[in-house]
């Protein structure tokens, strides 16, 4: 098979074919705010603490950094993020707070 | 999924894109109900609202040029599907023949209507109730930061096939206007489907090319030229009845091979709809077949 930009990688965990079960999302992992951070800035490098308590239209992630934020926290905690929580959080630093 | 190539497959010169994007592009979206377990109806966010896996972009390679493809040919399909967080899915489509393998890339995020009788998405996710059987990835696939960065217009360049776009506002050619056609450059939901992207980009730069005198024989373009690689950046939905602004940003040619870049926009607003980069063999070089004679009608 070819890759075009080169491989992706795959959790070895969740191999094709293998149907998660509500116990796979019990193991959640906390989320503290260096790692919060850490995973803001991977998705938008210009991402400065400063910006945490600004509302989400005025810092610099659009809406496919939003998106992708929100795969890669729920990569990272293990389990999706609730729509209620995701949408009510008015800046990243209620988001934080929402999700820790 | 095994196919055998006939005239619903073939355009005026082998094999047809447009097809094979619809192709490549369904059994993206069925191996994903599959990982989803539900059918593409029942895909609802947390409100209940339908939601549509939309392409954020697709980048094609083809071993040989399209018009390699003859009638009977047969080919295999395969799919490697993997998710991204609730939000993304990726995809490595081969369609595979015993000539060559024409591979697409493909990224998707979830959307929805932002008002019901609009085309305007906004991004959205499935309920958290829907877990997925496909690959899970760890990190974002690298096709996401590449649309990101094309999207804000951030990229000093772009590669595709070895070789490289340059972003030179000044070498872009007075625009084709034109609108899609409902009848087939739309789907089921109304948007305008993402397999028309690269038909509408062929049409706009078959005329650029007419009207600047570019193609290199008397023939046709599209006899002349047939594609073997393609990048498309999908950036916006546009409105049944709105007219389509194609502008030409970079058209070059390197012996037996032609490189486009079109942005396609929004003839009212001008908003950016899409960035597509064409990579096509040309019919008086030493990798076409040499005759391109007209084919017979029917």
């Amino acid at each position: 098979m070819f890759t075009i930009l080169g491989p992706a990688v795959v959790n070895p965990r969740l191999l094709h074919g293998y149907r998660c079960r509500d116990e796979d999302f019990m193991a959640r992992t906390p989320l503290d705010p260096d790692t919060f951070l850490s995973i803001l800035r991977s998705v938008r490098r210009e991402f400065e603490p400063s910006m945490l308590g600004l509302p989400f239209p005025r810092t610099p992630l659009d809406s496919l950094d939003l998106l992708e934020l929100r795969s890669a926290l729920e990569v990272h905690m293990g389990e999706p993020i609730d729509d209620l929580v995701w949408t009510n959080a008015p800046t990243p630093a209620a988001l934080l707070e929402a999700l820790s | 999924m095994r196919i055998v190539v006939n005239m619903p497959q073939m355009a005026a010169n082998g094999l047809s894109e447009n097809w094979l994007f619809r192709h490549c592009g369904d059994c993206h979206w069925q191996e994903l109900c599959s990982s989803v377990g539900a059918p593409s109806s029942a895909l609802r966010d947390a409100a209940g609202q339908r939601l549509y896996p939309t392409f954020v972009a697709i980048l094609a390679r083809y071993e040989r040029p399209l018009w390699d493809v003859e009638e009977n040919d047969v080919f295999d399909t395969t799919v490697r599907l993997s998710h991204f967080g609730q939000s993304f899915f990726h995809s490595e489509v081969a369609f595979a023949g015993a000539r060559a393998t024409y591979g697409m890339e493909m990224l998707t995020a979830f959307a929805s209507r932002e008002s019901p009788d609009r085309n305007a998405l906004r991004k959205s996710v499935p309920a958290k109730e829907f877990r997925y059987t496909s690959e899970a990835l760890r990190e974002a696939p690298p096709l996401l930061g590449l649309s990101k960065t094309m999207r804000r217009g951030d990229l000093a360049r772009h590669e595709v096939a070895g070789h490289v776009f340059g972003f030179d506002a000044g070498a872009a050619m007075a625009p084709v206007t034109l609108e899609p056609n409902p009848y087939f450059d739309y789907n089921g939901a109304n948007l305008l489907y993402f397999a028309a992207y690269p038909t509408l980009t062929d049409t706009i730069e078959r005329a650029v090319v007419r009207r600047e005198g570019l193609a290199p024989t008397g023939l046709d373009w599209a006899l002349a030229s047939s594609t073997v690689a393609r990048d498309v950046f999908y950036y916006r939905n546009l409105e049944i009845g709105d007219a389509l602004r194609g502008t030409v940003r970079s058209f070059e040619r390197a012996g037996d091979t032609a490189f486009t870049w079109i942005r396609l926009s929004a003839a009212d607003d001008d908003m950016a709809v899409a960035d597509v980069f064409t990579v096509k063999r040309l019919v008086d070089g030493p990798i076409g077949k040499g005759d391109r004679s007209l084919p017979p009608a029917g």
